[in-house]
């Protein structure tokens, strides 16, 4: 295992604790003792340590990536390549994935929306410049501050993780959702794949939902490539037709049709943020090359520009929907609701409940107490329904505060379901008002009685005696008696829910199989040894003599055939050395520096054809002889570790070192 | 018939999660079994290993030379799905190895058929040892064997397409499988070569040929094995010959 927790790393930054573990790197807390400051610490896996090719790659990389440095972009203070480990010094975030924040907001407001995406295309700006492409624009690789500032992290690490490590399709799912159509189809990519991206996170961030999606990955990657997206606004009606404008425009399947760089989609939300009534005129026919331009379609809407350029500086805008009747589609005007500075509530939690919990929290101050109403509104019935479902409830969110009270096990609730609310269900209470809830935290726990070394059927009647299910495996065991319990598993003592799977092993009692010897004789080793092999014997011992037969072939066994031996057993053959004599080759083996008497063996083809006691330091230099045809393999073991082995050729009297450990007799 | 192979683990991989089985059970009888397992720290190597394992058992105390062609397939396919749910229901409960599995080439050899099943992305060709001509007679499991199908990718995009590694079948994941099965022939002048894709993404199509007549010729797969770890071995390599002729012929 890479452990480097407790050790010092250059003689200044102290591991502390693994924080994140990735495919290619483990990220650790750590301590800079020079700067005094907390930092993070990417340590690549050792596992690449013998690549030179990719740590070449890795190495040039880092030190490009280190050259950035842009408020929105995670900093790298150092680039360290020891023998001990080769790292990356960070800043330490403390912050949630955008990931995480949508999973729990389902749908942004289209301005705070507007203020992430805004933050990522200044970073990416910054980088593009810098010759930099991400490749893996995510909203799990978008790091969201207490305060609403946006850091993105792992630029350019896509390209190395590129893992050729086999996964299933269903584990791949989280990256295909992202990217490009160029991506998808494996062509050649550049700075607009990471618009796109941004487009695919901006449309998930205004919708709740992810344009494409689908069961297999396979789907939703084709769909990156031919399917249009739905438009944002058949989704969210409330999103501002330019910010759908900006959206289908990074989205773009053809990157020539696309925002060209970052700044120019900066500049088009920059427009957008001095009037939300802006229309892009952007046109995608075949022929047409996208054109530009700017109209203003609601003049009245002037005096709010200051304030949503100000917007998370000095407050939040809530907006509310008023319908008039328009040509094409509804429009919508937006009001100010003076509103106090909220910061979304963003602890360093610990579990995904407790943050859910807590934001849950958040959206109901952020959502109730601007409007300030005081109606009476009767209690919705919320025992039954899972916890989860509530954000998707609009009356419920709207109206009310909920706070958890406890999340115990509950024997008859599946975990998350609520099973107790106060006030309950029908009291009339105010707007706004507070519905303490208790959710179940799950099944009854059970103990895994012992029942090892029991006969089987009480052992099953125990078990389910317990509310737990199982499964009988068989297997030979030389001490446990026929029908006992050899062990089960998850182990006697255990705390598991009750209904779970318990392997339970039971005893075929002793294996002694016995196997009928075949006929070898006249037939060739190698395919001897091969229908050996389906009796479940070896071959053992070879000798050679002169014979009219070609070289190679069986001319006497032990045992004979027919004989009742125990599988795994050996027969040793004579085989005829043919017309030739056997060549004699003499094999000198440098000797580790050992200073003690050791025993030293030399297999030919798995057979022990020479043995010694000696002193290696003394001997310095062993020569076992050898004699045989063709070509041989040659082990040679030092007190049962293998040393060194040999593929050895008689024709040719060549040798060839297949595996050399003496390193690790030293 | 000679069924010879090797197993290695590459150059960076710290261990080898291919495995694999041939027999012969007489002269004109035999079998092959290629796993390449994936997932986790141990779970590829035990899903391989299981599956391997599991179907040399069922062939072995099944096969025999009465069987009939369909009877042999069905034994070939019932044993692949046994297997399936062998590992399936051994890693469901048990955290570190959930989700693993292995994908799979197994055929059963009879004269000078041969009956096939294959899940995943390895792969079972055909050389001509005259020609040159190569045939894969498998056919991918890959998402990228998808975007190509569909039109989507060229074949020349799929060899340096950043998913390759992604499978969308493997036995062991899933409570039921489907698999292909495939039935081809060999002749006096044939080589067939399973492989896994340590082997075949790690040379091009011609050093392939060239390497599986070299291997065929010589009786042992250390020329494929080999000039996979000289370019590169990123990943455990795994080589099975089938010639029908005598190995030094």
């Amino acid at each position: 295992m890479d452990n480097y927790i407790g050790t010092k790393l250059d003689n200044r930054y102290e591991v502390r604790d693994l924080i994140g573990v990735g495919g290619m790197a483990n990220v650790y807390r750590g301590y800079d003792s020079l700067e005094n400051r907390e930092v993070a610490i990417k340590i690549l896996k050792s596992e690449y340590y013998e690549n030179e090719e990719f740590l070449r790659r890795f190495r040039n990389e880092s030190r490009a990536i280190a050259m950035l440095s842009h408020e929105n972009i995670v900093k790298i203070y150092d680039v360290s390549f020891t023998e001990k480990a080769h790292f990356i010094v960070m800043e330490l975030i403390n912050g949630i994935t955008l990931k995480e924040y949508i999973a729990q907001q389902v749908i942004l407001d289209w301005k705070e929306a507007t203020y992430y995406t805004m933050q990522v295309l200044k970073a990416l700006n910054h980088a593009h410049d810098n010759g930099i492409v991400h490749r893996d624009i995510k909203p799990q690789n978008v790091m969201l501050l207490s305060d609403g500032t946006i850091k993105i992290t792992d630029f350019g690490i896509a390209r190395f993780s590129r893992s050729e490590t086999k996964t299933i399709t269903d584990k791949a799912i989280g990256s295909v959702h992202y990217i490009s159509p160029e991506q998808a189809s494996g062509a050649d990519i550049d700075q607009r794949t990471d618009l796109y991206s941004v487009g695919v996170m901006l449309f998930e961030m205004l919708t709740g939902k992810l344009p494409f999606d689908s069961e297999t990955p396979i789907s939703v990657a084709l769909q990156q490539i031919q399917e249009e997206p739905i438009k944002p606004r058949e989704l969210n009606p409330e999103i501002p037709e330019a910010l759908e404008q900006i959206v289908m425009r990074a989205m773009q399947k053809n990157p020539g049709k696309r925002y060209q760089t970052a700044a120019e989609m900066l500049k088009d939300f920059e427009d957008f943020k001095k009037n939300p009534y802006v229309s892009f005129n952007y046109k995608y026919t075949d022929n047409d090359t996208a054109t530009v331009s700017s109209s203003v379609n609601e003049p009245v809407i002037n005096k709010l520009n200051e304030n949503i350029s100000e917007h998370n500086q000095k407050g939040r805008i809530a907006m509310k929907k008023r319908k008039r009747p328009s040509e094409k589609s509804e429009k919508v005007e937006y009001v100010i609701v003076d509103r106090t500075p909220i910061i979304p509530i963003l602890a360093g939690v610990t579990t995904a409940f407790v943050l859910v919990a807590a934001l849950f929290i958040g959206i109901m101050f952020y959502k109730n107490n601007p409007f300030k109403t005081n109606d009476d509104i009767k209690v919705p019935k919320l025992v039954g329904f899972q916890y989860e479902s509530l954000k998707d409830m609009q009356n419920v969110m709207k109206n009310f505060i909920i706070q958890v009270e406890t999340t115990d096990y509950n024997p008859s609730y599946e975990k998350g379901t609520i099973y107790d609310q106060k006030p309950s269900e029908g009291k009339t209470v105010k707007v706004g008002s507070v519905i303490k809830i208790k959710v179940s935290g799950g099944q009854k726990i059970v103990k895994i009685p012992d029942v090892v070394n029991i006969d089987s059927e009480s052992a099953y009647s125990t078990l389910k005696r317990e509310g737990l299910e199982y499964t009988i495996i068989e297997s030979f065991h030389e001490e446990v008696p026929l029908g006992s319990v050899i062990y089960i598993e998850p182990a006697a003592g255990s705390q598991v829910p009750a209904g779970t799977n318990i392997s339970v092993y039971i005893s075929l009692g002793p294996e002694n199989k016995i196997a009928p010897v075949p006929n070898i004789k006249g037939m060739k080793i190698t395919d001897a040894e091969t229908l050996l092999q389906n009796y479940k014997l070896k071959i053992g011992g070879q000798t050679y003599q002169e014979s009219d037969l070609p070289r190679g072939t069986v001319i006497a066994q032990d045992p004979e055939e027919n004989a009742q031996i125990s599988e795994g057993s050996y027969v040793n053959v004579v085989l005829s050395q043919g017309t030739d004599k056997p060549t004699k080759l003499r094999l000198p083996i440098k000797l580790p520096d050992i200073d003690r008497t050791v025993r030293i063996k030399a297999m030919v083809n798995g057979v022990v054809t020479e043995q010694e006691m000696l002193n290696p330091s003394e001997v310095k230099v062993w020569e076992p002889v050898f004699s045989g045809f063709d070509e041989v393999n040659i082990q040679i073991i030092i007190d049962n570790k293998k040393y060194m082995e040999y593929s050895l050729n008689f024709n040719e009297k060549t040798y060839s070192v297949i595996e050399n450990l003496s390193g690790e007799f030293n | 018939m000679y069924i010879f192979g090797e197993t290695d683990k590459g150059k960076i991989r710290k261990k080898n999660q291919d495995y694999y089985t041939n027999r012969v059970i007489s002269s004109d009888l035999g079998y092959s079994i290629v796993c390449d397992g994936m997932g986790g720290a141990e779970g590829g190597e035990i899903a391989s290993k299981m599956a391997a394992e599991y179907i040399d058992h069922a062939l072995f105390e099944n096969l025999s030379s009465d069987l009939a062609d369909g009877q042999l397939m069905d034994l070939l396919t019932q044993s692949v799905k046994n297997a399936n749910s062998e590992i399936y229901n051994y890693s469901i409960d048990k955290e570190n190895l959930r989700g693993m599995g292995t994908t799979v080439v197994a055929i059963i050899v009879k004269n000078n058929k041969i009956f096939g099943i294959s899940d995943g992305d390895t792969r079972l060709y055909k050389i001509n040892k005259i020609t040159h001509e190569i045939n894969q007679i498998t056919k991918d499991h890959t998402f990228v064997q998808i975007l190509v199908e569909k039109g989507q990718i060229t074949k020349e995009q799929a060899l340096t397409h950043p998913k390759k590694h992604i499978i969308t079948r493997a036995l062991g994941v899933e409570e039921a499988i489907d698999t292909d099965s495939f039935k081809t022939d060999i002749q006096n002048n044939e080589i067939i070569l399973i492989c896994s894709d340590g082997l075949y993404n790690y040379m091009d199509e011609q050093s392939l040929i060239k390497k599986t007549i070299d291997s065929a010729k010589i009786g042992t797969v250390k020329p494929l094995i080999d000039l996979a770890n000289e370019n590169g071995g990123g990943d455990n390599i795994t080589a099975v010959i089938l010639t029908g002729g005598a190995v030094n012929g």
